[in-house]
């Protein structure tokens, strides 16, 4: 079968085959055709199939007999082509012309027995001489003429009932033979002998009629089937051929069965072969793949309608075989041209080149590569541009596009109401816009409150409103990031404080506590009385520090539970002032307090209150100079409470309250030996705690320490 | 004779404590971490507990947890943890007193007192009738006696009327000058401070600890109250 598929001479007989089945066909169809109009097929005879055939053609016979007599060809000639007898009467119903041979005797009697009537046909005949009528009488203008004029159709129509006379007409088909020969050769001589006779009547007609009609001559025309009829005449070889389908009218239809069937399994072998070729494995493009698809269909086309026009010139012909044969060999060049294209397009299919062998397919594809094309290089070039020139080309398109919109609206309803519909959807756009930018506003406001768990919610948004939103929002995720990091890394410093705290303070009380036995030995050498009593100054200043270490590290990284609660300055003062009477006592200085009548209340935690007194005050005992004031104050100011410790230091001051306030940086080294250091830096931690404020300042030997609450309601 | 459970990791501390605890007549039983400590006390009659929090094996607050299930024996935390959140942690889990260490052997001494004396002696005996119990602190209001712990503690006539103003209202906060109004019967212009001096004093004569009482407690920015306390 591959073999076979692949086999040039197997197509190519394949098509041959196909071509003449084909032809075939139309053939067999033709005749079916005829025949089953002709009621063949319905029991009708075959002399009535003649009849019925022959009829409406001896009409269309004369008609045509009678259109060649009106361009002036000589009646004689016309007898002998077609087979036909026929009269001419002009309007008056004079005998014109008559078909040599023609009597009563002929006419009356019919081979078949039946009287033909045959249409009688009314020609104009245009004025003129009929024997010397020329071409050029019967010029386009003239013919044009007369078959526009309406009058003469209606005469014509009114002629016809009047006028028709039963013809007889009568054809042989049995004896051909002996009727064909005379009928050529005797109609020379009685049509020249007739011609004569013809012109006096035309003639004078002419001249004394003088309107339209005179320029115009009607003539009837009656028509008959000769008894004699030639069978090389067109009725004989009609009614030939008509019998030869008559008797073939069952064998037709197996014909057409048997050669449809045939050309079928062709043209499936040929679809399914096409492409293969010997040696080569698979579907291969031949020659005329080459060709764009639609060029080679318009190409067939093309042909094909050349091959219909021959097809309909030859329904022109007057010889039926000629037609058939012509008929015939269109269909063979027409199946031919099929095949091509369909045997090309199953190649094609095959190799899936259809679409893209087509010029238009191809063309679409490149216009919509460029399309692409230009709109990506539109959309790069509008991207790339800055926002200010990007909103001013996008704003001055619509207002150009407005414009011109409005222009040419000119008041008209349905384009303005357009224009208003642009309006609103730019109204919304606006709206979304500032939407978003509120949207951006309220974030941008957020984080600059150190609200950092703010997020933009940019999902709806487009373009640099949402570039915009993402980067507020990757502003806070690294601020985020930032600030936890810190916080992790403060937290693990406070950790590791505390743990070391914890674990000094174990050893330090055995420390503590075995000094302390020692201290209660009875121990008579006065130094190591004195070096025991330094021991347990030390190391009870060093379970301070421990302490203070732990506090300041957990004070200063907020890692410190602040009970919030109302606290009464003034109470705090009295009862500060109360703890402290003694000692402030025992360092020999005095405290003034003043403050105000009505209660100042603050929001904070009594007792980091308390620590920031109390080292406060602790720090004054130990290093005021002796002898002098302290002044302990407590005033409102612009909303805020603020409290203020002021005496006199000991020894000279010499540097800064910045400094002091330096962890472990002491105003004078030399002014204590107690305490860490560390209380300052504590109490000012724990006040920014409680969202206070510790200043600190140094005027020569005037020492102050300024706190600063907001008061609450 | 009493006998004290010592427990603690760290020997030195315990032979520390059994050096102070001794001569005052105890009887001192040593553990070195939670399970030590509980099997002591399966095996021994204790009457007071001195339990370190940071134990290997079985730490501190465990230790109390699985002891309450059996005993109430008074127990006093050894911790050198000094947040606060730890004491109250101890306290809420069933210890009846804590000292943070590094600790003052004198400290030490008083609070085993007053845990014993309130265990074995005030525990069942009758308070005289008219007289007002906070904790370790009784205020008879016909004697003018005050007993801390038992023991008699004299007071001035200003300090009894705080103390006594204190404990009718226990837990109620006095500012400074609400107190001086009901105690002086005058205005204090200007004298508020005298209250805080007078609860200074105060505190030294009731509390062990004085920076840091058990029952007379400062609210800093609002006054002073007295604690409800555990037993009263």
């Amino acid at each position: 079968m591959k073999k076979l598929k692949s086999s040039l001479a197997a197509k190519v007989a394949a098509s041959l085959l196909l071509v003449v089945m084909a032809v075939g066909m139309l053939y067999s169809a033709i005749g079916i055709g005829v025949m089953y109009e002709k009621g063949a097929y319905s029991g009708n005879g075959m002399v009535q199939v003649q009849e019925s055939y022959l009829k409406p053609w001896c009409v269309s016979n004369m008609y045509n007999l009678m259109e060649r007599y009106r361009y002036g060809e000589l009646p004689e000639n016309l007898d002998t082509i077609s087979g036909m007898g026929f009269e001419i009467y002009d309007e008056k119903d004079r005998l014109v012309y008559a078909s040599q041979g023609i009597d009563d005797s002929i006419l009356k009697t019919s081979p078949y027995g039946f009287n033909y009537p045959a249409e009688s046909v009314i020609v104009n005949r245009i004025r003129g001489d009929i024997n010397s009528a020329v071409i050029t009488d019967g010029s386009d203008g003239d013919d044009h003429y007369f078959a526009e004029e309406p009058f003469e159709k209606e005469a014509l129509e009114e002629d016809l009932p009047e006028e028709t006379a039963p013809a007889e007409a009568s054809a042989s088909t049995e004896s051909p033979a002996p009727t064909e020969t005379p009928a050529p050769t005797d109609s020379p001589a009685p049509a020249e002998t007739r011609a004569p006779t013809l012109e006096p009547t035309a003639a004078p007609e002419e001249d004394t009629v003088p309107d339209i009609s005179t320029f115009v001559k009607r003539y009837k025309m009656v028509g008959y089937v000769r008894n004699d009829v030639d069978s090389n005449s067109h009725v004989g070889s009609m009614l030939r051929l008509l019998s030869i389908c008559y008797a073939h009218r069952t064998d037709f239809i197996w014909v057409l069965c048997g050669s449809a069937l045939l050309a079928l399994l062709c043209f499936v072998f040929l679809m399914a072969a096409a492409g293969h070729k010997t040696g080569l494995e698979g579907v291969q493009s031949g020659f005329t793949e080459r060709a764009p698809f639609d060029l080679f269909t318009l190409l067939i086309a093309v042909a094909g309608a050349i091959c219909c026009s021959i097809a309909v010139e030859f329904s022109y012909v007057d010889s039926i075989p000629l037609q058939l044969v012509g008929y015939g060999l269109t269909c063979a060049a027409g199946v031919v041209l099929c095949l091509w294209w369909c045997m090309s397009f199953a190649v094609r299919l095959k190799l899936h080149t259809v679409l893209k062998s087509c010029i238009c397919f191809r063309v679409l594809v490149w216009c919509w590569q460029m399309l692409k094309r230009l709109w990506a290089f539109a959309r790069e070039v509008f991207l790339g541009m800055k926002l200010l020139p990007r909103a001013a080309l996008v704003i001055g398109g619509i207002l150009l596009v407005e414009f011109f919109w409005i222009c040419v609206c000119e008041g008209n309803g349905g384009m303005l109401f357009g224009w208003f519909v642009e309006r609103l959807v730019l109204v919304a756009l606006t709206v979304y816009v500032l939407l978003c930018m509120k949207r951006l506003l309220q974030a941008g406001r957020e984080i600059s409150e150190g609200n950092l768990d703010y997020h933009v919610d940019t999902d709806r948004m487009r373009g640099p409103l949402k570039e915009h939103g993402e980067q507020l929002n990757r502003i806070t995720e690294g601020m985020t990031k930032a600030v936890n990091e810190r916080m992790k890394s403060e937290h693990f410093r406070t950790e590791l404080i505390t743990n070391v705290s914890h674990d000094i303070k174990t050893p330090l009380t055995s420390i503590i506590n075995y000094v302390d036995l020692l201290e209660k030995e009875e121990i008579d050498n006065d130094k190591a009385r004195e070096y025991l009593a330094v021991l347990s100054r030390q190391s009870a200043r060093l379970k301070k520090l421990i302490d203070d270490l732990m506090e300041a590290s957990k004070a200063s990284t907020g890692n410190v539970a602040v009970n919030w609660e109302r606290c009464q300055l003034n109470v705090l003062l009295d009862q500060c002032a109360g703890e402290y009477a003694e000692k402030l006592k025992a360092a020999q200085l005095e405290l003034v307090v003043t403050k105000p009548e009505e209660p100042v209340v603050i929001l904070a935690d009594g007792r980091h209150m308390w620590r920031v007194f109390d080292n406060l005050l602790s720090n004054i005992c130990k290093y005021a100079l002796a002898g002098t004031r302290v002044y302990l104050n407590l005033e409102k100011a612009e909303g805020k409470a603020v409290v203020t410790f002021r005496n006199i230091s000991a020894s000279q001051l010499n540097i800064s309250g910045d400094e002091l306030m330096e962890r472990f940086v002491r105003g004078d080294s030399s002014r204590s030996t107690e305490g860490s250091g560390l209380g300052l830096s504590i109490a000012r931690s724990l006040v920014q705690l409680q969202k206070g404020q510790l200043d600190l300042t140094v005027d020569g030997d005037l020492f102050k320490v300024t706190l600063q609450f907001n008061i609450a309601e | 004779m009493y006998n004290i459970l010592v427990c603690d990791d760290e020997r030195d501390i315990v032979s520390a404590l059994r050096i102070y605890l001794e001569p005052e007549g105890y009887r001192v039983l040593e553990a070195y971490n939670g399970q030590e400590a509980l099997e002591v006390l399966s095996r021994e009659q204790v009457h007071l507990v001195l339990l370190d929090i940071m134990m290997p094996k079985l730490d501190g607050i465990s230790t109390i947890a699985r002891l309450r299930e059996t005993s109430n024996v008074p127990v006093i935390m050894l911790t050198a943890k000094s947040e606060d959140s730890d004491k109250v942690l101890g306290l809420n889990i069933g210890a009846d007193d804590y000292i943070t260490k590094p600790f003052n052997p004198l400290e030490v001494l008083a609070r085993v007192r007053s845990q014993l004396r309130r265990y074995m002696q005030l525990g069942g005996s009758a308070v005289p009738a008219g007289a007002l119990t906070i904790g370790g602190i009784s205020l008879d209001d016909g004697s003018k006696d005050v007993t801390v712990d038992g023991e008699p503690v004299s007071l001035t006539p200003t300090e009894y009327e705080i103390l006594k103003l204190l404990m009718n209202n226990p837990g109620r906060v006095f500012s400074p000058r609400e107190m001086y109004k009901l105690i002086w019967k005058d205005e204090p212009y200007g004298a508020e401070s005298t209250v805080a001096v007078h609860i200074r004093h105060l505190r030294e004569k009731v509390e062990i600890n004085p920076a840091e009482p058990r029952y007379i407690k400062a609210v800093w920015g609002q006054g002073y109250k007295i604690e409800r306390g555990k037993q009263a």
